[in-house]
């Protein structure tokens, strides 16, 4: 089910005047029946792969506080090698399997072994990933395993966040069902404003970027310099409005029924360097990978090299989460460099030490455009279908040419437009970055006006998230 | 308490909405009572004001959709017409307009099949209507054919196998067109038509864009269904038909006249309308001379040709601005033809 959709909107009525008005011990029944139809209305039979992680990792999680030792140990590999298993069977073995064809081809062997045709399971990366973060907590002894199953499959289940985050941690969520919440007009007010914002970054910005990026990707070979460059740079600015738009509404809708989930954006594109930008960016993913996989690798522990080499496992992995494809792995390289590259940029800048104001706001104002820049270009091999698709649009950019015709989707009104949205939108997240809306005038004026705006100037087109895929 | 009761009354809306919404069946229903209805706060202007009015709502392309072929006179009525047809014959099905028909049955490509049984002492007629857009696709497999006029009691017994119920269920939970039917059960009633107008309006003056389901003509004087003209489609008047395709075309449309001639037609008509795409051009893409190709082809029917007659004259003389069928003029000049053959 899409947030962007009048399925979502009518489903959403139902759960939460449900959800306030039955017997609040009850809630889980609702919540966890509402989720599984939100998971269903996608691809039905894929709850039953959802219902397997579930029941493996609830006993996991039981059984890791029930034992000690090397038995410990052992209950957690198991719930890590079936969560794992189900994505390296569902998201990555045709990609394996097919670079098994290529380095046969290259020795004139057939590859016996068959592809699977299966689609990949909407969310799987996220919930899986939230899952894992369950199982290894209470190994670690920071989070009590959950006794109550219902409530434990709410946790991974739980349908604002389901198939797109935020990736929650069980310390977090978890006491939350467990709460009773009253109903709380001050919330219900700032979610729903939360909401209304996240849909109009969707379907107001978003998708309209999407027409000129959509159109400029498929046919990278027609456009000019100038055309591909404005593309590159749209897909930035798409890209951030369909997935924190996504987390927008995800965390609204919660808040809605009382639930407070994490933050997963703070305006990324201010960022003065790449590590900052990852600190802003898919905050609840970099954060996950930080805890339990940085970490467990040494962290900064082991000397400087070993440290380097740590972020650039993380950042490849992180390539890799994102998507079963080379062009992920590449986009996950490049950041992994780029973070290693501005440590030793960083050191170079604290010996020149600017003093003065004016040196220090053009510091800041460069390093905020070189970031922007490195994450924009980065993004190229995220959008590409393939990487001789990535190759062309570099030579497209590299190339400066403004002749030919400029075959952009959006006439010129259309497209002046898109930059006043985007400037409206980088104003609107570095001023009033939160939500918080006292005065029910106000609240009834902004939403009214949001609500206008989304109809009036939304692109319905029933396009899904970017990151559903993952 | 009445913040209960008042969420209470909402829930119930709001469910009542979502299992209507859901029902196929109670859609089907529903959608037939609205857009008969003349009730100007409860019907759908869907049918109304044209089809590509409705997905587009370009306050320039709404037209009044309406039929007045002209009523036949009869001597005598000899003849029983059965017609598979769509959308251009669903709505006028009026046995008046045809000549020396007694009995007119109708049956639509997309329906359940249905059940008849010839009356020896009639002229039985079969004529199949089938707009270009759908002739490629219903004609391009003899195994999924879909035989619409059936003898009765031929037609296998519906089986409630585990498989179906859980078809009907999931059909039921999950139905496809939620969306679309929620659209049509929450805003689409007259009040919002305006509103959807002054939107789409708004968008295409400032911003040249309009609904996707729809293209425009190059001089802006009728909409197209936007099948039509993407030309990697083969709804497409612009995707191109192939030697091979053509011959399989031939050889299913022999295997279905012979059909049908052993089910005891005298005779059997078929006739293909035209896009009006076909017949304007779009951009420009080259014409994939579909039904020229096929009306060269030998085949048993009794061709009835619109493509040339169409061709003569400017394409609003035929067909609406805000509607992918064929207007008053249009259907008489089909009439005309079929009336002629009837009485051969």
């Amino acid at each position: 089910m899409l947030f962007n959709s009048l399925l979502f909107i009518v489903f959403f009525g139902i759960v939460t005047i449900g959800y306030y008005l039955i017997n609040p011990h009850k809630r889980w029944i609702l919540l966890l029946t509402a989720s599984c139809y939100f998971y269903m209305a996608f691809v039905p039979v894929y709850i039953l792969i959802l219902g397997g992680t579930i029941v493996i990792d609830y006993f996991a999680g039981i059984y890791l506080e029930k034992t000690q030792g090397i038995k410990k140990k052992g209950f957690l590999i198991a719930s890590l090698i079936a969560n794992i298993g189900v994505l390296a069977v569902f998201k990555y073995y045709n990609f394996l399997n097919e670079n098994l064809s290529y380095a046969l081809a290259s020795i004139d062997v057939s590859n016996p072994v068959p592809f699977l045709s299966i689609l990949l399971p909407i969310g799987l990366s996220f919930h899986t990933f939230q899952a894992m973060s369950y199982t290894i907590e209470v190994y670690r002894g920071n989070q009590k395993a959950e006794k109550h199953f219902g409530i434990y499959a709410l946790y991974v289940m739980f349908y604002p966040q389901l198939v797109a985050g935020p990736i929650e941690r069980p310390q977090n969520l978890l006491p939350q069902f467990h709460k009773q919440f009253i109903y709380d007009w001050e919330k219900v007010k700032s979610g729903l404003t939360q909401m209304a914002w996240g849909l109009f970054k969707k379907v107001v910005i978003a998708d309209r970027l999407a027409i000129v990026v959509d159109q400029a990707y498929k046919n990278v070979e027609l456009q000019n310099g100038m055309s591909m460059t404005i593309a590159v740079v749209l897909y930035s600015f798409q890209i951030y409005c369909d997935f924190s738009g996504y987390s927008d509404i995800a965390i609204g809708a919660a808040r809605v029924m009382g639930f407070k989930l994490m933050d997963n954006f703070r305006t990324p594109y201010f960022s003065k360097s790449i590590s900052e930008f990852w600190k802003r960016w898919h905050i609840s993913l970099s954060s996950w990978f930080k805890d339990y996989l940085y970490i467990s690798l040494g962290g900064n522990r082991a000397g400087q090299y070993r440290k380097y080499m740590n972020l650039f496992i993380v950042f490849l992995i992180s390539g890799l989460w994102h998507g079963a494809s080379w062009n992920f792995v590449i986009w996950g390289a490049l950041h992994g460099s780029f973070i290693v590259l501005a440590i030793q940029r960083d050191k170079i800048f604290s010996l020149l030490n600017p003093t003065i104001h004016l040196q220090k706001t053009l510091l800041k104002y460069f390093n905020i455009l070189f970031t922007f820049s490195l994450v924009t270009l980065a993004w190229v091999f995220f959008r590409s279908n393939s990487i001789g698709t990535s190759v062309e649009v570099f030579k497209k950019l590299s190339s400066f040419s403004f002749d030919d015709k400029i075959t952009i989707a959006l006439n010129s009104a259309e497209l002046g437009f898109s930059f006043l949205l985007i400037l409206f939108l980088m104003l609107k997240e570095k001023i009033f970055f939160q939500f918080e809306i006292k005065s029910d005038f106000t609240f009834w004026i902004l939403t009214g006006l949001m609500v206008t705006g989304i109809y009036f100037f939304g692109v319905f087109s029933l396009n899904q998230f970017i990151y559903f895929q993952f | 308490m009445a913040k209960k009761i008042i969420s209470w009354v909402v829930l119930s809306v709001l469910i009542l909405i979502f299992i209507v919404s859901s029902s196929s069946s109670w859609m089907k229903k529903i959608t037939e009572q609205r857009w008969k209805s003349n009730n100007k706060i409860w019907r759908s202007d869907g049918f109304r004001y044209g089809d590509l009015f409705y997905m587009s709502f370009l306050s320039n392309y709404k037209i009044d959709k309406s039929w007045n072929p002209k009523r036949v006179k009869k001597d005598s009525s000899f003849i029983d017409l059965y017609i598979i047809g769509d959308s251009y014959l669903k709505y006028i099905t009026d046995k008046n307009i045809f000549a020396g028909v007694d009995n007119l049955m109708f049956v639509d490509w997309r329906y359940e099949p249905m059940e008849i049984s010839l009356r020896k002492n009639k002229k039985n007629i079969l004529i199949f209507e089938t707009t270009e857009r759908h002739f490629r696709e219903r004609f391009h497999d003899t195994s999924n054919f879909k035989f619409q006029f059936v003898a009765k009691n031929k037609r296998p017994a519906s089986l409630y196998s585990f498989n179906e119920i859980i078809r009907i269920v999931n059909q039921f939970l999950f139905n496809k067109n939620i969306n679309q039917n929620l659209e049509f059960n929450l805003f689409d009633y007259p009040i919002f038509t305006k509103i959807k107008s002054i939107k789409a309006d708004f968008n295409e003056s400032v911003f040249s864009r309009h609904s996707p389901e729809v293209s425009m003509a190059d001089d802006k004087s009728i909409l197209f269904l936007s099948t039509t003209t993407d030309t990697t489609v083969t709804t497409s008047s612009f995707n191109s038909v192939s030697e091979k395709e053509m011959d399989q075309i031939r050889m299913i449309a022999d295997v279905v006249f012979q059909h049908y001639k052993n089910f005891g037609f005298e005779k059997i008509l078929f006739s293909v309308i035209p896009n009006p795409v076909s017949i304007t051009g779009y951009k420009n893409y080259t014409y994939n001379n579909l039904i020229p190709l096929f009306e060269n082809q030998k085949v048993n029917f009794t061709l009835v040709d619109l493509y040339n007659d169409y061709s003569k004259k400017p394409v609003l003389n035929n067909y609406f601005a805000g509607d992918s069928h064929w207007n008053t003029n249009g259907l008489q000049l089909w009439l005309d033809k079929i009336n002629a053959e009837l009485l051969k």
